[in-house]
């Protein structure tokens, strides 16, 4: 892979993140002004991250259609471009739900596909390296979005905050577009098709493997809650969007050393250590959400829940991929994630 | 399944015995991996560390 390709990937994966971690913040808010109480706004959220797991699975089955990824990344952020701006225009919570859902839909369509054209336009021998840096896009998305988001609502509402979302879309078919992508390293339909029919293999799943998998569930569960509960209860008190959006800023910020160092350190000192440490990490920041009333207190709780979902997600991937002997990883990680 | 808890939770519990659940969440993520032995990994690593001698 060449430098122009990693620039046209990686911009596309900062735009996807971007978009979702600069709306995700504020989406329970958004809801809830549009009328939707406590619990459809956790529905709401539930269901669109449905949407987003179904459409990463789909993803494999359009590209089995005869759909080369490029073209299928490219279809999915021309289709983002329409549905981003008419978050924006919902007048109901009705009207909202199908609209997020889509869009969240085609978001894990692209994601997929992204992640997976990335992998075959990497040398096996520097994938790591590449996946490391690649892995920025998340953090960065999250600085950038949290920045962005919360004044533009504060300022010009958030129709403002969905038409600029929508331009910021329009780079993502756009760089993928750009991206000349050489005919050797592309998977053939064969290849695909044979790859698809040994991931669609039994997974063998040992009493190990499940344990860490609804550990990997309990952590995730934990940390989503972690998370609405901040957009919930900052709104509660009055907080403004800048405020709400800036706990996503520090999460951004402590998960880029912390990406890189929580794999070497469960290196170092063991993957249950670590994995003790972040959910305790959890523990604290679970502890003080109630109590918290200032924006420090916020920040303190966004940190520490940061250190939480991207610590287990980090060793959950590593955990599994030890306790597969060879088996079925990428099926694997991509339950433990 | 955390964001339909927390919503129905905030609606008809209260944050107070909402957050209480996501920290028994948080306990289960903790006591989940204790079955898991230590030796695993430590195993794997030594594993590596001989073929990399045998190499």
């Amino acid at each position: 892979m060449n430098k122009l390709h990693f620039i046209l990937l990686f911009l596309c994966s900062l735009v996807i993140w971007t978009t979702g971690n600069g709306l995700l913040p504020l989406l329970p808010v958004y809801a809830k002004s549009l009328g939707a109480n406590d619990f459809m706004v956790g529905a709401y959220l539930a269901f669109s991250y449905l949407c987003l797991a179904v459409g990463g699975v789909s993803s494999s089955y359009f590209v089995g259609q005869q759909v080369s990824r490029k073209r299928l990344i490219i279809y999915a952020g021309l289709t983002c471009l329409p549905l981003t701006w008419a978050v924006g225009y919902a007048d109901s919570i009705e009207l909202l739900i199908p609209f997020t859902s889509l869009l969240w839909f085609f978001g894990g369509v692209a994601f997929s596909a992204l992640n997976t054209l990335a992998s075959e336009l990497t040398a096996p021998s520097s994938r790591g390296a590449f996946f490391s840096l690649f892995a920025m896009a998340s953090p960065l998305g999250a600085i950038i979005g949290g920045l962005i988001s919360g004044p533009v609502v504060d300022q010009w509402g958030y129709q403002a905050l969905f038409n600029l979302m929508t331009l910021v879309t329009l780079l993502w078919p756009l760089s993928i577009f750009l991206l000349d992508i050489p005919p050797s390293s592309i998977l053939s339909n064969h290849q695909i098709n044979r790859h698809i029919a040994h991931r669609e293999q039994r997974l063998p799943i040992s009493s190990n493997i499940k344990w860490l998998l609804l550990a990997s569930l309990a952590a995730f569960s934990a940390n989503f809650m972690g998370t609405l509960g901040i957009s919930l209860n900052m709104d509660k008190l009055g907080f403004s969007a800048t405020d709400i959006t800036s706990t996503a800023v520090v999460g951004g910020l402590i998960s880029i050393p912390f990406i890189y160092g929580i794999g070497r350190l469960s290196d170092l000192f063991g993957r249950k250590t670590c994995w003790l440490v972040c959910c305790v990490s959890g523990l604290i920041a679970l502890y003080l959400l109630p109590s918290a009333v200032s924006l420090w207190n916020y920040w303190w709780v966004a940190l520490l829940l940061r250190v939480f979902s991207t610590g287990n997600r980090g060793i959950s991937n590593a955990w599994v991929v030890d306790l597969s002997n060879g088996l079925n990883v990428p099926k694997l990680i991509a339950l433990a994630g | 399944m955390g964001y339909l808890i927390t919503g129905y939770g905030l609606s008809n519990w209260g944050r107070d015995i909402t957050f209480d659940i996501a920290l028994i969440f948080s306990i289960c993520a903790i006591l989940f991996v204790m079955p898991l032995k230590h030796s695993l990994n430590k195993k794997l690593i030594f594993r590596s560390k001989l073929k990399r001698l045998k190499g």
